[in-house]
């Protein structure tokens, strides 16, 4: 026979179906958005865990200056992979009828690398349409199109050529469209892929990027043998002339890695979030059975008398809680698993080149999503109570079962006014509801600004970059190519190129007299140079401002275990007129300050630096810092640069300038302009926009439930009280002035004392959650976010205020009539 | 053997200089079926006794044996145990749950028993037959004591421990609540021991016990028990 007492439960629930209510709805939409997002997090990580195969996806790539040699390709063939061409050529694409409001839309233009359609690596996946059938159609990448309201039958206008789109493609090796793997964020809003038949890509008027794909023949190389293949696959092809240019395995490529390492990342955050959510819920019921269990203190003590078991109690009142739990957490899943799933997946799906989404059934998100929250709450709840029924049947019949009278009896400096006293005594009354609220208050607080503070870290971030951008343009080169040329060393270099890139048959079909004016020409361009003659001309005031320097690319340890970050090494003139602020000496390293921050570098101290392409590691002395908390470089005079990598004397591979360049496109690697920041920011705008409007909304609802059940809880304990104040004559405002006003001053309070709190945990937030990531964020929380967040806190409270004086005003006189057992 | 055995019982408070004896050495002893009254002023002890007895607090020295069962040298557990399986308790605020029925109040306490009286036959008798699906609050001061006193009978328990039953209720109420208690000992032969200051009650009572100051100091058959409805105070 079950317990009677059994009979309250569904009593309460309608008597408290608010509180209930309040509950249910926080922990089951917390529920439902994490749940919604873990299925979402988890199928995308199966759909991008299945891509290699699905997709016959590379397991790595290598770009090469020119073509390469057939027996470059043979020898890393023989290594044990296949390699495939995965020639691109970027040219700029325009269209009509771009439409949307925001500024992302605005823009009519973008950078396409058009790839030929592919049957063996890094298959294309279609969500709308079918693969380009005539040379006149092209498929291109989903998000951007999506950004860019482009469908199906629209023309875009490609190197001055138009086609139609046939259709809405991802390409696994693009799931992330990063322009340039170095670059910090992925750009789908001027950046895309396109597909097109060979003869329409051979109709762009582009240069080629000679990218190659490969694939081990043996599936599943760990990261190591991924690291030593590459290796290999590097010397081949430097023993081969192939002259590459990039090299990366697919777990190096951010276009292929992003989005999986994000969707992993991401889970983590969510998962704690939850755990925090439910255990301060779990707390929120341990106040409110407390309270219940003071107000039934006699009934509780009665029960005991009559021979009940504490076990019996507990039980009893444990069933509301775990009662609420699991229907939230069923409530939530359904919800999460039906609906929620779709925005949480539009989270990735619109800044992700994924292929089409499948949801797949996951235990690990049941498990945490159900099993976890009861558990955490059951267990919390347990706790509470056992330590609230700990007292004998007396002390319950005696209403002595907490020590509440003896915060009560605390003496108060008498010289205080009377009122202070009394907002004191409610105070240390309901310590217990007041602490459980801090907690409550600083976690909604928290979720708040860290929405509040995305886009300001960020704005902050692109800043940072901005100001270490010392020049309007930075030209990185493939090869050294020398600008200060005149106009026959210009011809020269021109012929050269001619002759050694024009197929074979088509030399044989140009005339005599032709050929031999190139030869002659050509004949002027030393072979033993490394550096080439700029083809196009430039002013001489151009000329003049533009200032040599040498980049390369190493890596240096993070602290801790969180592997290698991304360094880029500058070679820079002695008195450089764009490094200004960079001093320089022989010797030593300058380290940009995001780096020395992130890396735990200081002034007298080594740094040792490494090669990804090969195993050389450099270490360098530091004699100073330089640039903003962003800059992840490193500076050496030019000649010591060159010296430390054993390049030739006058080596470089950019150009530093204010004034645009005109440099043979086959030769210009990238050119970074202070647009590619807002190109940044633009993207993380787009990407992170929505988190901060989920976590907004979810903080404002926590506020609102905690404020409420837990105030409600004071002034519940307080109802005799306060019947007595109007029995005495006290009017309604004074009333609220003694009750409401305490009230007041603690959550005021404790929206201004967890912001402390809040700012040191998200800086520490912040840095442990990106020191896996390259780049170094700096926490920036303005004052104004500051304000606002304490503004949307108060705001909330003022709802509940106003549900708490109509609650005061609906107290009854007769409570303190009755006789109070 | 008597039903219940108390031998020099004593219960103190506080420690050192602050010590105060409470229950001072008292020993007496009940039959089964026997319905006593405990008199006595505010602070002789005599709800201490009481509490002793039902194992709500153990005593500093002495022994209470019930039904042969000593309580004093049982653990926490076994004295929950004791009390749920042979004492029913009535105190003098009625302690009902709020949200539950007049039945369902009484059900909480049949609940804990293998053997509980008929519930329709005991609401009847109480008078609440009528009331059975009231709450607590539609019902007056009486009522709600009479629902208390279903509540510790439903288990049928041996002993009826009552402390102070009448204290909350005014005289023609109270004459209701001792005429039913008077039923309950005749009805169902539990032992009742009543814990009370007013001296009327002890004339229906067929044991008279007095404390004062924590020592016995009356412990008497009361050869002139009379029925509660003829009490006068």
């Amino acid at each position: 026979m079950s317990s009677p007492l059994i009979r309250r439960i569904p009593r309460q629930l309608v008597h408290n179906a608010g509180r209930y209510l309040g509950i249910f709805a926080l922990i089951s939409v917390s529920i439902a958005f994490v749940s919604g997002f873990l299925v979402a997090a988890s199928s995308i990580e199966r759909i991008v865990a299945d891509m290699p195969e699905d997709y016959r996806m590379q397991d790595g790539q290598f770009t090469c200056a020119f073509e390469a040699p057939d027996e470059a390709i043979e020898a890393v063939e023989e290594l044990g992979v296949s390699v495939e061409e995965e020639f691109s050529r970027e040219a700029e694409m325009t269209w009509e009828g771009a439409s949307g409001d925001d500024a992302a839309d605005s823009a009519d233009s973008a950078t396409v690398r058009l790839f030929k359609e592919r049957d063996t690596f890094d298959l294309a996946s279609y969500a709308e349409g079918e693969a380009p059938d005539s040379p006149d159609e092209v498929a291109l990448d989903r998000v951007f199109c999506a950004h860019h309201d482009l469908a199906v039958g629209d023309t875009v206008q490609i190197g001055g050529s138009a086609f139609e789109i046939s259709g809405i493609c991802t390409l696994p090796d693009y799931s992330s469209l990063f322009e340039d793997p170095s670059d910090f964020v992925f750009n789908s809003i001027t950046f895309t892929i396109g597909m097109a038949t060979p003869e329409g890509f051979a109709s762009v008027d582009a240069p080629l990027t000679y990218t190659y794909a490969y694939r081990a023949d043996e599936a599943g190389l760990d990261r190591a043998e991924a690291a030593d293949l590459l290796e290999d696959i590097a010397t081949a092809l430097h023993e081969n002339r192939a002259m590459p240019t990039s090299l990366m395995d697919a777990a190096s490529n951010s276009a292929i890695s992003y989005a999986a390492d994000d969707v992993e990342g991401d889970q983590l955050m969510w998962e704690v979030m939850l755990v925090l959510l439910i255990v301060i819920m779990a707390f929120v019921f341990v106040v409110l059975a407390g309270s219940s269990i003071e107000a039934e203190s006699a009934i509780i003590g009665t029960l005991l008398a009559s021979g009940y078991r504490k076990r019996e109690l507990v039980a009893h009142y444990m069933a509301l809680p775990a009662l609420v739990g699991i229907l939230a957490a069923v409530a939530g899943n359904l919800v999460g698993y039906q609906v929620l799933y779709a925005p949480m997946r539009d989270l990735y799906y619109n800044s992700y080149s994924l292929p089409p989404f499948e949801m797949f059934w996951n235990w690990r998100v049941f498990f945490m999503c159900t099993v976890v929250p009861v558990v955490l709450l059951v267990l919390v709840n347990l706790v509470g109570l056992m330590r609230k029924l700990r007292c004998t049947p007396l002390e319950f019949l005696r209403r002595e079962t907490t020590k509440r009278s003896r915060r009560r009896g605390v003496a108060l400096p008498e010289r205080l006014p009377f009122t202070a006293r009394f907002r004191l005594r409610i105070l240390l009354c309901n310590l217990p509801s007041f602490l459980t609220l801090f907690c409550g208050i600083a976690f909604a607080s928290l979720l708040l600004v860290f929405g509040l503070c995305m886009m300001p870290v960020v704005d902050h971030y692109a800043e940072n970059l901005k100001s270490d951008m010392v020049a309007e343009h930075q030209y990185i080169l493939k090869t050294p190519v020398e600008i200060d040329v005149d106009e026959s060393e210009r011809v020269a270099q021109a012929a050269a190129e001619k002759l050694s890139m024009t197929p074979p048959g088509e030399l044989e079909a140009m005339g005599a007299s032709e050929l031999i004016q190139l030869a002659a020409d050509a004949s002027r361009v030393d072979p033993d140079s490394d550096v080439v003659w700029n083809t196009l001309a430039n002013s001489d005031e151009a000329v003049a401002q533009a200032e040599k320097f040498a980049v390369a690319s190493l890596e240096t340890a993070r602290p801790g275990d969180f592997g290698m970050e991304d360094v880029s090494m500058y070679g820079i003139q002695q008195g450089s007129a764009y490094w200004s602020d960079v001093d320089t000496a022989e010797g030593s390293v300058v380290v940009g300050r995001g780096l020395a921050e992130k890396c735990g570098l200081s002034i007298g101290g080594n740094v040792e630096l490494s090669d990804p392409l090969s195993d050389k590691t450099y270490e360098l002395r530091i004699s100073g810092t330089c640039g903003s908390a962003s800059n992840m470089n490193a500076y050496l005079p030019i000649a010591e640069f060159n010296r430390l990598f054993g390049n030739a004397d006058g080596y470089f591979n950019g150009y530093a300038s204010d004034m645009p360049l005109a440099i043979d496109a086959l030769y210009v690697m990238s050119d970074l302009t202070p647009d590619a920041m807002d190109k940044i920011v633009a993207q993380l705008s787009d990407s992170m926009g929505s988190m901060t409007g989920l976590l907004v909304a979810l903080a404002a609802i926590i506020y609102v439930v905690l404020m409420y059940l837990l105030t409600k809880t004071v002034i519940d304990r307080s109802a005799r009280s306060i019947s007595y104040m109007k029995v005495f004559g006290y009017r309604p405002r004074e009333v609220n002035r003694l009750y409401i006003r305490s009230i007041t001053i603690t959550v005021v309070a404790s929206l201004l004392l967890c912001l402390p709190v809040i700012v040191l945990f998200l800086t520490w937030l912040v840095k442990f959650v990106f020191m896996g990531y390259n780049g170094n964020f700096e926490v920036v929380i303005p004052a104004s976010q500051l304000v606002l967040e304490v503004c949307v806190g108060i705001v909330c409270y003022v709802a509940v205020a106003f549900l708490h004086v109509r609650h005061i005003r609906n107290v009854p006189l007769s409570i303190a009539l009755k006789a109070q057992e | 053997m008597a039903f219940l055995e108390v031998t020099d019982v004593r219960k103190g408070y506080g420690e050192g200089d602050a010590h105060i004896e409470v229950i001072k050495g008292v020993s007496t002893s009940l039959e089964k079926g026997d319905f006593a009254s405990l008199l006595g002023p505010s602070g002789s002890g005599k709800s201490t006794f009481l509490n002793i007895v039902g194992g709500l607090e153990p005593c500093d020295g002495g022994r209470v044996v019930v039904d042969g069962v000593d309580i004093t040298g049982l653990s926490d557990r076994e004295v929950g145990e004791y009390r749920r399986a042979e004492l029913g308790f009535v105190l003098q605020f009625y302690n009902l749950i709020p949200d539950l029925t007049v039945r369902e109040n009484i059900e909480v306490c049949a609940h804990l028993s293998e053997d509980p009286l008929p519930l329709d036959d005991l609401l009847r008798s109480l008078g609440l037959w009528d009331q059975r699906r009231k709450f607590p609050r539609q019902m007056s001061g009486g009522q709600q004591q009479r629902c208390a006193i279903g509540r510790a009978l439903v288990k049928n328990p041996k002993l009826l421990l009552c402390d102070e039953p009448t204290g909350a209720l005014d005289y023609q109420t109270s004459l209701e609540i001792l005429t039913l208690m008077e039923e309950v000992n005749r009805e169902y032969g539990c032992t009742v021991v009543v814990v009370t200051h007013n001296d009327a009650i002890a004339r229906m009572s067929n044991r008279i016990m007095r404390l004062h100051d924590g020592i016995l100091v009356e412990d008497s058959v009361n050869e002139e028990r009379v029925p509660a409805l003829s009490l006068e105070w």
